[in-house]
């Protein structure tokens, strides 16, 4: 019980006894607001005895086709498909993941070339729910091990990466099941956040995000293990569809011009936009110019500071065979590289409809 | 007999003696390390045999619903269920709601352990350079999940309406939900682990 | 398309309203499966199943209407030698890809416009042999500097005679070659000629996978189609051969192309579009698949084995990018697809 009235005593002490001084923007790109942090050690899951099940996808008919959720396992990488769950530590105790409540004007994003940019307006109080944030410089680690393209701006060392698999089987038709089956090794999502608001002009809560997934290998099964032409080891590669080297940073939203926005409409359908960064957003239709004055200003900081989606797979192959863990495979159809570089959205509005 | 009681009563009469209460300096106290710790165990039920709001309708069909019935039963299905709990939020001024809707089921755990760490080692030399104390919850071993379920979706009311009813049998034909997905939970979730929790600067 | 979307959510709101009252009226009816869907929860996924020449089908429905306008640095599918394509090229790579159009100006956008989006899987007994990702319905500018491309790409030209006789150049002995721009170019100067053109190859033979040049194919033949029978059958004459049709250039660099508009553009407005197009997709696959075409249930789309992206004709024969013979010659210049100073690369 000691122990508990212990940190905040030592808390309140250091405050009382550490001068303010302005802090350069290197060591501000480190300052998180005040916040909790939460690292989890000897982490395993497996719920292979579950059965998940989700609804509310129907068929053409109106039917209900549920989708049973089967043998997901987390667990330390090297786990051979799920077959050896070993525990792991996710979330460095340097950089944990973090709930916080920080001012805009503190918070910072990684722009592709390692420079920490503000992306949240000021003055104002933002929400942050993020993952292990990403490092510039001494102590930064290869997002994908052996793989120099995906950057080296990770905190999360081998030791926190971590292997997932999933089994989606969708009952499609009354004799028909199509399973997929996921297997992700080495996965790693660090610089992955939410952060929200309330905006004043739009009287809403608005956001931005980021999700980055680094995964070494990801195998996607199409049928069941052990269930008819899927027996051996040649059938199971033959029906499997293998990513090797591939990342996504997927960004929405740019708070301080292009928040998020998530709305629910008047009739029950949910909208999602990005709205145009260069407009007033107390009065979109107004025309701005973009060729001069502010409406310039506002388009050369969006394309320069704005975050960008990227999506990229270094090796997709259908039905060829993995030579050893973590290489590209042989054999089956190979489709090489590709890749979606620099994905930057002027406008975005998603809007749900009835089938 | 006698001499039994007198035993007895003698060893009672003499245990006072050697165990006397004696104060600890603080010094003492100080050095003593406690181990203290919560263990929990419990086991939830939300709306196990349905809520307040709606009592269970004969049929799946909601035009044949009273104001005060629900069956929240999948699409097709042909037997009524009984409806877990509704929570619905508004994050804009007159705009739509976003629900979570039919959270019901058991949900039981043992072994949840909670208790105060000290870290200046270990976690690949984290540790050291780290020097704190955490909140450590220890995950429980087993999670089992009983007929648990729950929907997240989109509606234009926050409280769900009939829409299939006129307004003057109690319904709203106007309301509207989008159900993104739902989903049910049975069974057995093995874990392991600890979730540590610390201050932030 | 906004019009069609309000006619059908009166319609649906429509015929809501006549099953409610219908019900009130007409006492305790039980709703059929259908009519039940209706009313509780409504997803906006669905999921269908199909089976055709041996490849089953499933795929998922996203009701959603989606205004976009992006811009993508660099896109590239399918880096991988391929028999008979040059070393180190792409099924699909195309720096600057945007889609939509901004003026500078206003500062407005000009989206393109997606409907009912889909993903589709095909399967060759339990095997995933290709993936598809397709849109109901696509109408907008698609901008980029194609270096190149793989699939199928309708293309409808047009333009007046006059215009088409400006650009063939005859040879001073070439007798006939004259007297037919005589006719293109006097009797027939002021009739619209069309042409349907596709992904070639420099020498006039169709080239859907990764191509570099669009055009007419060996033995495609001008049209015109207002003209009478007898046009018709001077036309039928001539036939494009080695990228060549009465001395006229008949196929040209994708790179002169910097946006193709998707739908029908209205005539007087260029910034307008009247129509969808409809059945784009871009699929990927390790075989070649019929995909089934969504605008004729009884046709299918031959896709090849790897990327592939498909701008099809709709279902009245007209293609989802027209452009003019003038258009073609000079190239189309690149929308702005980016605000402030540049036109691409933001």
């Amino acid at each position: 019980m000691r122990g508990l009235w212990f940190v905040p005593v030592v808390l309140f002490t250091h405050l009382a006894q550490a001068e303010l001084v302005a802090l350069e923007d290197s060591e501000l790109s480190a300052v998180q607001g005040a916040g909790i942090g939460f690292a989890l050690e000897g982490i395993l899951f497996d719920a292979s005895q579950a059965t998940i099940t989700i609804n509310d996808i129907t068929n053409g008919s109106g039917q209900n086709v549920p989708i049973a959720v089967k043998e997901f396992y987390l667990g330390a990488t090297g786990s051979n498909k799920g077959a050896t769950l070993n525990p792991v530590n996710i979330g460095r105790l340097s950089q944990p993941f973090t709930v916080s409540l920080a001012k805009g004007e503190d918070l910072r994003s990684l722009r592709a070339d390692g420079a920490f940019v503000q992306t949240t307006p000021s003055n104002l109080s933002v929400l942050e729910f993020a993952f292990p944030a990403m490092i510039n410089g001494a102590g930064g680690q290869a997002c994908i091990s052996g793989f120099a393209g995906a950057g080296s701006n990770c905190s999360s060392r081998a030791s926190e990466r971590v292997d997932m698999g999933v089994r989606f089987d969708f009952q499609v038709a009354p004799n028909r099941i199509d399973v997929l089956n996921l297997d992700v090794t080495e996965l790693v999502m660090d610089g992955s956040y939410l952060r929200l608001w309330g905006d004043s002009s739009r009287a809403q809560l608005v956001g931005e995000a980021r999700m980055n997934i680094f995964a070494k290998t990801m195998d996607l099964m199409s049928c069941a293990a052990g269930s008819a032409n899927c027996v051996s080891a040649a059938e199971q590669a033959a029906r499997t569809i293998y990513l090797t080297n591939a990342y996504a940073n997927v960004s929405l939203g740019y708070g301080k011009t292009q928040p998020l926005l998530f709305d629910v409409t008047s009739n029950g359908q949910f909208v999602l936009e990005l709205p145009n960064p260069v407009l007033n957003p107390a009065n979109p239709s107004a025309n701005v110019d973009t060729r001069s004055g502010i409406g310039k200003a506002r388009a050369d900081d969006f394309y320069a500071n704005a975050p960008r989606t990227n999506v990229f797979i270094g090796n997709l192959n259908f039905g060829g065979t993995r030579p050893g863990a973590g290489q590209a495979p042989s054999g089956g159809y190979n489709f090489g590289q590709s890749e979606i570089r620099g994905l930057s959205i002027n406008y975005l509005k998603v809007t749900s409809r009835d089938l | 007999m006698i001499s039994k009681a007198w035993v007895i009563s003698g060893v009672l009469l003499a245990m006072p003696a050697f165990a006397e209460m004696q104060a600890l300096d603080d010094d003492t106290l100080s050095s003593m390390n406690g181990q203290g710790g919560v263990y929990l165990s419990g086991e939830f039920s939300i709306n196990k045999d349905g809520g307040v709001l709606w009592s269970k309708p004969a049929s799946n069909n909601p035009s044949t619903w009273t104001a005060s019935q629900r069956s929240c039963a999948t699409a097709g299905a042909t037997t009524p269920e009984n409806c877990g709990m509704r929570v619905a939020i508004r994050s804009e001024a007159d705009g739509g709601w976003y629900v979570l809707d039919n959270l019901k089921g058991v949900f039981s755990f043992e072994g949840l352990t909670l208790r105060t760490r000290t870290i200046n080692s270990g976690f690949g030399g984290d540790g050291a350079a780290f020097n704190q104390d955490v909140l450590e919850f220890g995950l429980p071993n087993e999670v089992k999940f009983k007929d648990g379920s729950f929907a997240f979706g989109v509606a234009n009311q926050g409280g769900w309406q009939n829409k299939s009813l006129s307004a003057a049998n109690g319904g709203n034909p106007a309301y509207q939900q989008t159900n993104i997905f739902s989903a049910k939970i049975d069974g057995t979730i093995r874990m392991q682990g600890n979730v540590l929790v610390f201050p932030q600067n | 398309m906004r019009p069609t979307l309000a006619v059908a959510k009166s319609a649906l709101a429509l015929i809501c309203a006549g099953l409610i009252s219908a019900t009130a009226q007409a006492g305790m009816v039980e709703l059929a499966d259908d009519e039940l869907s209706e009313v509780t929860g409504q997803a906006f996924i669905n999921l269908t199943t199909d089976s055709a020449n041996g490849i089953d089908f499933t795929r998922i429905n996203f009701g959603m209407d989606i205004a976009t306008q992006l811009n993508i640095k660099k896109l590239q599918l399918g880096l991988y030698p391929k028999a008979g394509e040059a070393a180190n090229t792409a099924d699909i790579d195309i720096n600057n890809f945007a889609l939509g159009s901004v003026n500078d100006a206003t500062g407005q956008v000009n989206p393109f416009l997606i409907k009912n989006p889909f993903l589709e899987l095909a399967y060759s007994g339990n095997k995933v042999v290709g993936i598809r990702l397709g849109f109901s319905e696509a109408q907008g500018y698609l901008s980029g500097d194609i270096n190149r491309v793989t699939g199928n790409i309708a293309v409808d030209l047009y333009g007046k005679g006059s215009y088409l006789a400006t650009q063939m150049s005859c040879a001073w002995y070439d007798i006939i070659c004259a007297g037919a721009k005589g006719l293109v170019g006097g009797a027939y100067g002021n009739s619209n000629f069309s042409a349907q053109a596709q992904l070639v190859n420099g020498g006039g033979d169709p080239d859907p996978s990764r191509a570099t040049m669009i055009g007419m194919v060996d033995g495609q033949k001008l049209s015109i189609p207002s003209g009478s029978g007898f046009d018709n059958f001077l036309l039928s004459l001539f036939s494009s051969s080695n990228c060549e049709l009465l001395s006229t250039t008949t196929c040209f660099p994708l790179a002169n192309y910097g946006s193709f508009p998707i739908g029908q553009l209205d005539a007087n407005n260029n910034q307008q579009f009247v129509s969808a197009a409809k059945g784009v997709f871009l699929s990927i696959q390790s075989q070649n698949v019929q995909w089934r075409d969504q605008q004729d249930a009884g046709k299918f789309i031959s896709a090849l084995a790897g990327a592939f992206m498909n701008i099809p004709r709709n279902a009245d024969g007209s293609a989802a990018i027209n452009t003019s013979f003038q258009e073609a010659f000079n190239g189309i210049p690149r929308q702005d697809t980016c605000l402030g100073g540049a036109d691409r690369g933001c």
